[in-house]
């Protein structure tokens, strides 16, 4: 099995008035083809910035990550054109309606009309807001307008998902929803990262998992392999650890 | 099947400039779609160029005095008894008009034709022209009113009224054909004085022509011949137009910047914080490309609001007359659409300015802040360019933003010179590709990162349901659009008024119908749209009797106290500006009002009252004390709401006389504040619009029936002010009315008020 996202080393600083932050202090992992990656850890972790820089967002200040084998430093529009990406910030335009939004972006990633439409009806059918199409986002609820960011992000079928916090602000059913769905996409063979809070879920739902803490990985692997490393039972009281200092980074390299 | 992006990728290239006009209208139905871009689109030009205009005309009636365009078919008016019959004396005037006009017309024939010289030195240019001749009207030109003999005495009263300005009263010997008796009656005041100067100088003329020609037919001429007068007119003159020439050019570009500033700020920033602009930088478009896309759009809603405001200016000065006062000969379609290419241009380059500033700024708050020092700085050149004696050349030609206002001075002025112009045009082009490029740079870099989360969701409640009183919000908006339709109005009025002249019946309809648009039409439209109950909205439910009766005391009671409040204004604009200058403001409006009393007591009295009593009284209540005042007692204090719509009532009143009528703002302010208290007291209108109604009536005809009413001994005159003691009872009348509507409670059988009378309502 081939590796679909390889991160190598990646390493980033802030340079704040009063102090330095590293964000992400050489970070490495891969993710295979139909494997789900939960990349864990609390807040100010340094996750959302590791997410940027795989895709190209934001410039990493040494080492690098690769999806397909191109990387996003390189040729960040070919990575782009290969990831769908859903963060709990992204916003949607509120004075165009879902199918103007969606069309937009089908646009944006260079599909045809005819191609755009098909996804467009797909995807609703597939996340069930076909009603609210041709509705302005404006009036959208929050678990609305995240299955709307979530069709954004699939309607040019990528190969990676990530996924930055999907179900931050919304409630059982919608992040219910968000996680089945993420299931459905393991089903289909594409390579999701996955960053979230909701440690019972991701516990459910991911292959492996990587956990941050202040910028970097302290241990990773699957359930099994945390279980043997950490001694603890479940993800919650290996957080605790973390943030306790009771787990160091030497504890373990993830595996490819 | 895990690799689409191959396949999709291949149409990359098929695009550039198709896919960035794509993400444009994408970027432009957002905004368009947007209330917030639109209100500075629509609203700002119809609300700023009639209050400039306002400005405008008052600015030139202080410094032109009686220099203003006027439509007077007559130059006087002048009423004449005499002995002999109407038939005979009018043929005599007419020999008399001929003969100075034929006389005048040879003289012109042998003065060889001066053609006008201007002269140009360092500090003063000047022209000189023949003095325009202001007794040259032939007598026949002005309105001659016909007074029989036995009527003669009248003829005072007649002039002291204000209906004519001098009277000619001629006793002819029938045999000799001499004006054995010729006296004038002149009233204190300069109209007056120089019509009667103009009568002397007339007959003095025929007098000398007479003389000069029975002693030519004896070979002898006058020693002393008469004065050729030249008169210099300094440039300043023609300056007044050329004010106007650039200050119009920077109220276009203020109103282009206006609605450029949203979209800008709206396209980065506000996409920054509504957490848009990340996923669109997630997907695989260039930076450059959507910051392109973002400029077209912030251009196309710039050059739209100049459009708009284009267009809004061109009706403002045609209305108000403006255009003729342009050095260059007034407004054509060639310079409209020239400032238009300008305004473009000038778009084009802040619109490059704006996003270069918006880039830098994580939210809507700090691009704003950011932009504001940015816009009053681009003032200073704005300001400087007002300057007459500042030419494009040189420096000025490559300054941001002066060099077009400059540029389209002179467009306006019709003097361009080309190559400065082109200097212009490039520099600005240039400067506008700088700040692009530097927002390239700026736009959607790693900021991003810290960008603050702050919700724009209140901005987006649309408010579907019905409701019991109109949203402030509408019911400002619905002001903001009365404002240039009253603005309209009254210019057609204006425009309108010499050619319904002869039917004034005509044009008191009008004046009607303009206000039932304006203040009932339109407020109704607004509650319509807004979905509110009609019977709440605007207060037309039943109420207590009492009120009833205090309206009807008051309504009959106030007039006095008005008129002696606007002797009281005249007076204070006496002591503020001297009295001469209060003489002549008030000359003017005597004059305006003069001719209207006259043509108005040939319209129907039934008319009358429906056109200056009803009508005015209802739609005026409806909007003011109905929609206004229910929507800002519903958000604010009541004694506030009182006061803003009683100052807002003031501030139509003095537009919708005309330009001029600063005197009426302080007592139709007042009774504002009375209609206002009495509506929020009594939650109905209907006792307002009885005051109103009542109070309208009375002032009207009372001028109406002014001649019949003056035969009694104790009325005042119309020239004479209304006796202290009438305001004093007055008072106390009107304090009894004011005593039941503060006693008196609303009638408990009708509906719960909508505005409850609680004095901290919020």
């Amino acid at each position: 099995m081939s590796a679909v996202i390889n991160v190598h080393e990646l390493t980033r600083r802030f340079e704040l008035p009063d102090r330095v932050v590293v964000a992400a202090d050489q970070i490495s992992f891969q993710v295979n083809m139909g494997e789900v990656f939960g990349l864990l850890g609390p807040n100010g972790a340094g996750k959302t910035t590791c997410m940027r820089m795989i895709l190209g967002l934001l410039k990493a200040d040494s080492g690098f990550a690769e999806i397909h084998g191109c990387r996003s430093d390189v040729q960040p529009d070919e990575v782009k054109r290969r990831v769908g990406f859903v963060s709990s910030s992204a916003g949607v335009y509120q004075w165009l309606t879902a199918h103007e939004m969606l069309s937009f972006f089908g646009d944006v990633y260079g599909m045809s009309t005819a191609a755009c439409n098909a996804a467009i009806e797909r995807l609703s059918k597939l996340l069930g807001f076909e009603e609210l199409l041709y509705r302005r986002c404006a009036g959208f609820s929050t678990g609305e307008k995240q299955r709307l960011n979530l069709a954004r992000a699939m309607i040019h079928d990528p190969s990676v998902m990530i996924f930055d916090e999907p179900t931050l602000g919304l409630d059982v059913v919608g992040s219910q929803t968000i996680f089945r769905h993420i299931d459905f996409l393991r089903q289909q063979g594409k390579a999701v990262i996955l960053c979230t809070h909701r440690l019972e879920q991701a516990q459910r739902v991911c292959d492996r998992f990587g956990l941050l803490h202040q910028g970097k990985l302290v241990v990773g692997g699957t359930l099994t392999e945390l279980k043997q490393r950490t001694q603890r039972d479940d993800l919650v009281e290996m957080f605790v650890d973390i943030i306790d200092g009771k787990l160091s980074s030497t504890a373990g390299e993830v595996p490819a | 099947m895990n690799d689409v992006g191959e396949m999709t990728g291949g149409s990359k290239y098929s695009s550039g400039m198709a896919r960035i006009w794509r993400l444009a209208t994408k970027e432009l139905r957002e905004t368009l779609r947007d209330r917030r871009t639109i209100s500075t689109l629509i609203l700002m030009p119809l609300l700023v160029y009639p209050i400039l205009s306002l400005v405008f005309q008052n600015f030139l009636i202080s410094s032109l005095g009686k220099n203003l365009p006027r439509d007077r078919e007559f130059a006087y008016s002048f009423v004449f008894t005499t002995n002999v019959s109407e038939a005979e004396a009018r043929t005599l005037l007419m020999g008399i008009s001929q003969r100075i006009s034929s006389f005048d017309a040879e003289v012109e024939k042998a003065r060889a034709d001066e053609p006008e010289v201007w002269k140009t030195n360092e500090d003063l240019d000047y022209r000189i022209v023949p003095k325009p001749k202001k007794f040259d009207i032939p007598l026949g030109k002005n309105n001659w009113l016909y007074l029989a003999q036995n009527h003669r005495e009248n003829i005072v009263q007649i002039v002291a009224q204000g209906d004519v300005d001098a009277g000619v009263e001629l006793e002819i010997n029938r045999a000799t054909r001499r004006f054995e008796r010729f006296r004038i009656v002149e009233r204190d005041d300069s109209l007056s004085a120089e019509a009667g100067a103009y009568i002397r100088n007339r007959f003095e003329k025929f007098n000398r022509i007479f003389s000069e020609k029975s002693l030519a037919s004896h070979g002898i001429r006058t020693p002393i011949s008469e004065a050729d007068v030249s008169k210099i007119e300094l440039e300043n003159i023609a300056s007044t137009g050329g004010t106007i020439a650039s200050l119009i050019p920077l109220a276009l570009v203020l109103m282009t910047i206006t609605g450029a500033v949203y979209p800008a700020i709206d396209l980065t920033a506000g996409e920054r914080e509504r957490g848009t602009l990340e996923t669109l930088m997630a997907a695989p478009v260039p930076r450059m490309g959507i910051l392109f896309a973002k400029f077209i759009a912030v251009v196309t809603v710039a050059v739209l609001t100049a459009i708009l405001n284009l267009v809004g200016m061109t009706i403002v000065m045609w209305v108000f007359q403006l255009d003729k006062m342009l050095p260059g000969g007034g407004l054509t379609v060639g310079i409209i659409f020239k400032v238009f290419l300008l305004l473009v241009l000038f778009a084009a380059f802040f619109a490059a300015c704006l996003l270069m500033v918006t880039c830098f700024a994580r939210s809507f708050k700090e691009a704003q802040a950011y932009l504001v020092p940015i816009i009053l700085l681009s003032l200073g050149p704005g300001l400087l360019a007002m300057s007459p004696s500042i030419e494009l050349s040189g420096l000025t030609a490559v300054t941001p933003m002066m060099n077009l206002l400059v540029l389209a001075r002179d467009v306006m002025q019709g003097g361009v010179q080309l190559a400065p112009a082109v200097i212009a045009v490039v520099s600005t082009l240039v400067y506008a590709f700088v700040a692009l490029s530097i927002a390239a740079r700026m736009f959607g870099a790693d900021s991003i990162l810290y960008a603050q989360e702050a919700g724009l969701a209140s901005f987006l409640a649309r408010p579907r349901k019905s409701s019991a009183i109109v949203p402030i919000v509408s019911a400002l908006l619905c002001l903001a659009m009365l404002l240039p339709v009253n603005m309209v109005s009254i210019g057609v009025l204006g425009r309108m008024g010499p050619q319904l002249q002869d039917n004034f019946s005509m044009f008191c309809l009008l004046m009607g119908c303009f206000t039932v648009v304006s203040f009932f039409a339109i407020p109704a439209l607004v509650a319509w749209i807004n979905r509110v109950d009609f019977r709440s909205g605007f207060g037309l439910g039943g109420t207590s009797i009492a009120f009833f009766a205090a309206a009807i005391i008051l309504g009959v009671s106030l007039w006095p106290i008005v008129m002696l409040m606007v002797e009281g204004t005249y007076a204070l604009y006496g002591m503020i500006a001297g009295d001469a200058a209060s003489a002549i403001r008030r000359d003017m409006l005597v004059e305006l009002s003069g001719e209207q009393v006259e043509r108005f007591r040939l319209v129907p009295p039934l008319l009358i009252a429906i056109c200056f009593s009803i009508i005015p009284a209802f739609c005026e209540e409806w909007f003011f004390r109905g929609m206004l005042l229910r929507a800002f007692a519903k958000e604010w204090k009541a004694a506030h709401a009182i006061l803003a719509t009683s100052i807002l009532f003031g501030v139509f009143h003095i537009l919708s006389n005309s330009a001029i009528s600063l005197d009426r703002f302080l007592p139709t302010m007042l009774i504002g504040l009375l209609l206002g208290y009495l509506a929020w007291k009594s939650d109905s209108i209907w006792p307002g619009v009885t005051l109103h109604a009542l109070h309208n009536a009375m002032v009207v005809f009372l001028g109406y029936y002014q001649k019949s009413l003056s035969e009694f001994s104790w009325f005042p005159a119309e020239s004479e002010n209304v006796p202290w003691s009438w305001g004093v009872v007055a008072m106390v009348i009107a304090a009894v009315g004011i005593t039941i509507i503060v006693k008196a409670r609303r009638s408990d059988s009708g509906t719960a008020p909508a505005v409850q009378p609680v004095s901290g309502n919020l």
